[in-house]
């Protein structure tokens, strides 16, 4: 990516200040993305966002260009995701079940809901296994190619498209059994 | 960058109404910004703040452990007290027969020792080898 390559040369040339400057909106929509595709929270994904960014700001100057900067950069949100969900987790676990289900069901919601045709298809989406609910999402929330979710999700681009294959079949199953067809 | 996509007719527009519109909040660059300005800013307030809590607390414990100094001589004061005024006669009687004791030489003699041990236990404890 060459956004990448200018901002890997102003770090080398100790100009990390501009490098964050360009870095910040070349990353946020990705970062923000894989975020929420873990977290499945907007106003968490965007806090853990935050995080992240301040991270790599503090990191920034350590970054030697031996891993690629984007994969660098999906590393360090990926585990900030994981960790943040864990707490999320744990801090549920602690609470009585019933409010549990009701808070992860809020937690849960994707999205403002944007018709209510597809709420059907929002809930079937949350009861997706989770590896194929999170490609769905990083596939579908900016039009990602493959690669590039793959590259998100550290996982190999076939794997990838296996879940995405899973997942879309896993949702016309359930639309047709909830009684709805998938057109 | 081109890459690989996977096309179904049927759920594409709808996955990708149900995923349009989420997005950050305006001004996340902004805030971005303030957190790292906090960063820096933040250790002189952090000291500050840690230092004035532990003089509080230290402040708070020695209160605490003067309060309980004197609480504790006073109540042994207060009970030495009682038990010489309630139980007078056997506290004189018991007080001879200690007295007795200690003139004995032998008891004497080792009162003697074990105060001295005591006493130098400091110096020697800190001659040994550690």
């Amino acid at each position: 990516m060459p956004a990448d390559e200018a901002i890997i040369q102003l770090v080398q040339a100790g100009r990390e200040q501009e490098a964050f400057e360009r870095l910040v909106p070349a990353y946020r929509r990705r970062v923000f993305g894989l975020a929420f595709s873990i977290l499945r929270d907007r106003a968490a994904a965007e806090d853990l966002a935050q995080e992240v960014f301040v991270k790599l700001w503090q990191a920034l100057p350590r970054y030697d260009g031996r891993a690629k900067l984007s994969t660098w950069i999906y590393a360090i949100t990926r585990n900030a995701s994981v960790s943040a969900l864990r707490v999320r987790r744990r801090a549920l676990s602690m609470s009585d079940h019933s409010v549990r289900e009701e808070v992860e069901g809020i937690a849960a919601a994707p999205a403002p809901a944007p018709a209510t045709e597809d709420r059907e298809l929002r809930r079937v989406i949350e009861a997706l296994p989770e590896k194929q609910r999170q490609a769905i999402t990083l596939y579908y929330l900016d039009e990602r190619p493959v690669e590039e979710v793959a590259e998100m999700m550290g996982l190999p681009a076939n794997t990838v498209k296996t879940h995405l294959h899973r997942a879309r079949a896993g949702l016309a199953s359930a639309l047709a059994a909830a009684g709805e067809d998938a057109a | 960058m081109s890459g690989h996509r996977l096309q179904d007719g049927h759920l594409d527009p709808r996955l990708r109404r149900v995923f349009a519109g989420i997005d950050t909040r305006p001004g996340f660059e902004a805030r971005i910004a303030v957190r790292i300005s906090e960063l820096h800013a933040e250790p002189a307030n952090v000291i500050r703040d840690r230092v004035e809590l532990r003089r509080r607390r230290t402040a708070q414990r020695l209160r605490r452990e003067a309060w309980m100094n004197v609480a504790s001589v006073a109540g042994a004061g207060a009970a030495a007290l009682a038990v010489v005024w309630r139980q007078g006669p056997a506290v004189a009687g018991w007080m001879e027969g200690l007295l007795a004791a200690v003139v004995d030489p032998g008891v004497l003699g080792g009162v003697a020792a074990v105060v001295l041990a005591a006493g130098l236990w400091p110096i020697l404890r800190g001659l040994l080898p550690r």
